[in-house]
């Protein structure tokens, strides 16, 4: 018998626009807004829109498929904003009762970014988001690099969380035939996780209906069976929390983190709540993604930045602008954004 | 390999990057192997050494080589021509700039459009004496020299494109040259570019086929980057070095200057170098007021530009068009960040460098600031840049360019035996 805990994860980021300097106190907004409301839209034509319609008929077939769903808070936030439609069909799947959506922070936050106490305020506002768009609290935390671990599980025991569930990196093939897939323990999980956001994107029909084929192949199997997130880790017992995967931060990201880290934690009873919302969308841990430079002298781009300098220099900025906001900074912009080399 | 090439500068004459390329790649083909013939136009210093021969087309004034017949299809205009921007008659732009006047008036001559076509005069003798297997040609002033040299000898000809009549002048280029390059281009065998972005504008703009373009970088040489950066309690210093031509974009570095000098007037800003847009850049900085924070020292020997490299923060080159800019492989060899226009052709070969939109002041303005004031940005780009450019080398560009050589000079296989 080989246990399959099939999880699809999707994440959306807040791309940062070119925010430059003399943006710093006159224009809050650091989002670009059009592209991500235009990727959305892609994203929902393209995969979110087949693919929930895949998995609903699959649920409907298979009684005994189960799964887990790992939905960012960027990636639900813009959805409400930009594709609210997708949303009942997501709410649809967990209705079921066979899908399991799982808990992670509520800004997809490197969690060195902020207090203990930031880390359970995040975490429990994803959890409020996920009662309210899809109906069910989560009980099980995955699908996101934790970060630091030991805040991680301090933050998560002190909710009651039930545990976490490592899901590992996206799958790029699911095992051609789930019941030779070599399972060496036979009390093992077979961890699987699918990114909903490029099923269908590459080769359309090809992998959407290859996951459809694979699903009616490892249902019909008896000696595959299906368990939700919480089921595998009642199974296997809760899992010791993963060290980071992430590389060590270069000079940019730690300058990055520790000006962010200057910032006060916002008191969302003293501060204007888009200020707020701006704060933590500027802890996601894709700007800081951004920001890595590649070994062999390289920059890699991630939209709109030529550059990991590009996001670097927008980061900045927009922290200065926020630090302004916050009523911290001197009025000169200048003075504000020096530091010492 | 035994090169007969054709050159305008050499240093320590010099008016810019032109003759700084020639000699790295002459030092380079030198180190792979190579014998080479350098003809230049005049050339007062030592003529050979090792396997280096220099040779001089018209050291003599009277001279009365007619220019060939037949080696151009091109309309013969008497103008005042501009080899790379600044006419040799430039107005008078200080004490400092008069040795940049001085060198710009010796190697470019009163009237350059006869000096082209008697060099191309001379090239006929020249090649008819000298053995050779293969000729090379820079720019459109010797595409003339370089076409009589294969008439009369048979010899492959490679012309080597540094930069266009479009590059330096937009729409509004000469057509004489525009004509010349054109004819250098078309028939040459191989076309060697500086860049990628200067081989796609040959086949845009003059319709190279790309089975005959090659592209082979500029490089630099000269060792792991120095020790740089300003001192405790120094202003910070941005800093422009080349022809202050319109290609270079001059006004653009004194406009993204003055909003630098808004939020940071304790800011420096320096102007290193001459040319025909010297005149206005002064008297445009008068107008913004920014004569204590705007320097124009002229045209700089090596040494001293070196030195203003080491002290300055960020180097800025916002060039209208440029197919290389090997004067931020310069700067960056020094460990001073660059900002370079987007597309130079010099970001193929580093990319730890920001690049700026042509005419985007705002935001040229935003990234001197930003070097200046985020210190992990400054010593990144400066360490890593720094690598970047020790691992290029002119050798390395040679051996590229003795390819290329060796595809135009490669026998036909013998025949099997019957």
């Amino acid at each position: 018998m080989t246990r399959v805990a099939l999880v699809f994860a999707a994440h959306a980021p807040w791309r940062l626009r070119r925010y430059n300097y003399f943006d710093v106190g006159r224009n809050h907004e650091y989002f670009d807004r059009e592209a991500m409301s235009r990727r959305i839209a892609g994203l929902d034509a393209g995969s979110l829109e087949p693919a929930t319609a895949l998995l609903a008929a699959a649920l409907d077939r298979h009684p005994r498929l189960a799964f887990g769903l790992a939905l960012s808070g960027p990636f639900l936030d813009q959805l409400a904003l930009w594709a609210p439609a997708r949303l009942p069909a997501f709410r649809r799947l967990v209705d079921t009762g066979r899908v399991e959506p799982l808990a992670q922070t509520s800004h997809r936050s490197l969690l060195w970014s902020s207090s203990a106490k930031e880390l359970a305020v995040q975490v429990r506002a994803h959890g409020e988001r996920l009662e309210r768009h899809l109906g069910r609290t989560p009980r099980v935390f995955g699908g996101e690099d934790g970060g630091d671990a030991n805040a991680l599980s301090a933050a998560l025991g002190a909710q009651g969380f039930f545990g976490r569930l490592d899901i590992g990196a996206d799958t790029s093939d699911l095992p051609a035939d789930p019941v030779a897939s070599p399972s060496p323990d036979r009390d093992a999980i077979l961890p699987l996780r699918v990114n909903l956001t490029t099923l269908g994107r590459s080769r359309v029909a090809d992998s959407l209906a290859q996951l459809g084929r694979w699903i009616d192949a490892a249902s019909a199997s008896s000696d595959v069976r299906f368990v939700t997130p919480s089921e595998a880790i009642q199974a296997v017992g809760p899992e010791p929390p993963a060290p980071s995967s992430r590389p060590a931060p270069n000079e940019l990201q730690r300058d990055a983190r520790a000006a962010l880290a200057t910032l006060q934690t916002p008191r969302p009873d003293a501060e204007d709540p888009e200020t707020v919302e701006d704060y933590r969308r500027l802890t996601g841990s894709d700007h800081f993604d951004a920001m890595a430079l590649p070994r062999g002298g390289g920059a890699p781009a991630t939209p709109p930045f030529d550059s990991p300098y590009e996001a670097y220099m927008a980061f900045r900025h927009a922290i200065a602008d926020l630090e302004l906001r916050f009523g911290g900074a001197s009025p000169r912009r200048a003075s504000a954004l020096r530091i010492p080399a | 390999m035994r090169v007969l090439m054709f050159g305008w500068e050499f240093p320590p004459q010099i008016s810019g990057g032109l003759g700084v390329a020639c000699e790295g790649l002459v030092r380079g083909l030198l180190q792979s192997g190579a014998e080479v013939v350098l003809v230049l136009p005049r050339y007062p210093h030592r003529k050979s050494s090792g396997r280096l021969r220099i040779l001089e087309a018209l050291a003599d004034p009277a001279d009365a080589t007619r220019p060939p017949a037949d080696a151009l299809h091109v309309r013969r205009i008497e103008t005042a021509l501009r080899p790379y921007g600044p006419p040799a008659n430039a107005e008078p732009v200080g004490d400092t700039a008069t040795p940049a006047r001085e060198a710009a008036a010796a190697l470019y001559g009163p009237n350059l459009a006869s000096e082209v076509l008697r060099y191309a005069g001379r090239a006929a003798a020249i090649a008819r004496r000298e053995r050779f297997d293969v000729i090379h040609a820079h720019d459109w002033m010797t595409f003339p020299a370089g076409l009589e040299a294969r008439r009369v000898s048979g010899r492959p000809l490679v012309v080597h494109v540094h930069a266009t009549e479009y590059d330096r002048a937009g729409e509004g280029g000469n057509p004489f040259v525009r004509e010349i390059e054109r004819e250098g281009v078309s028939r040459a065998d191989r076309v060697i570019a500086v860049s990628r972005y200067t081989a796609n504008r040959l086949a845009r703009e003059y319709g190279v086929p790309r089975r005959r373009l090659r592209v082979v970088h500029n490089a630099i040489d000269g060792g792991r980057p120095q020790r740089r950066g300003p001192a405790e309690g120094d202003s910070p210093l941005v800093l422009f070095a080349g022809r202050v031509t319109w290609q270079k974009g001059p006004e653009y570095f004194v406009e993204a200057a003055a909003r630098v000098a808004r939020e940071m007037p304790e800011a420096r800003f320096a102007v290193a170098g001459s040319g025909d847009r010297l005149p206005s850049l002064r008297e445009r900085v008068r107008q913004l007021g920014l004569q204590r924070n705007i320097l124009f020292t002229g045209f700089l020997p090596a040494a001293e530009l070196d030195r203003l490299y080491r002290r300055a923060d960020v180097y800025v080159m916002p060039s209208f068009s440029e197919p290389f800019g090997l004067t931020a492989l310069e700067a960056l060899r020094h460990g001073t960040p660059v900002i370079v226009s987007r597309g130079a052709g010099v970001s193929e070969v580093v990319r730890n460098v920001l690049a700026v939109d042509f005419g985007d002041i705002e935001d040229l303005a935003s990234k001197i600031l930003s070097v200046i004031l985020f210190a992990p940005l400054r010593t990144t780009l400066s360490r890593r840049g720094g690598r970047e450019v020790e691992r290029l080398s002119w050798r390395r560009s040679a051996e590229r360019v003795m390819s290329v050589y060796a595809e135009l000079t490669r026998r036909p296989e013998a025949p099997p035996p019957p």
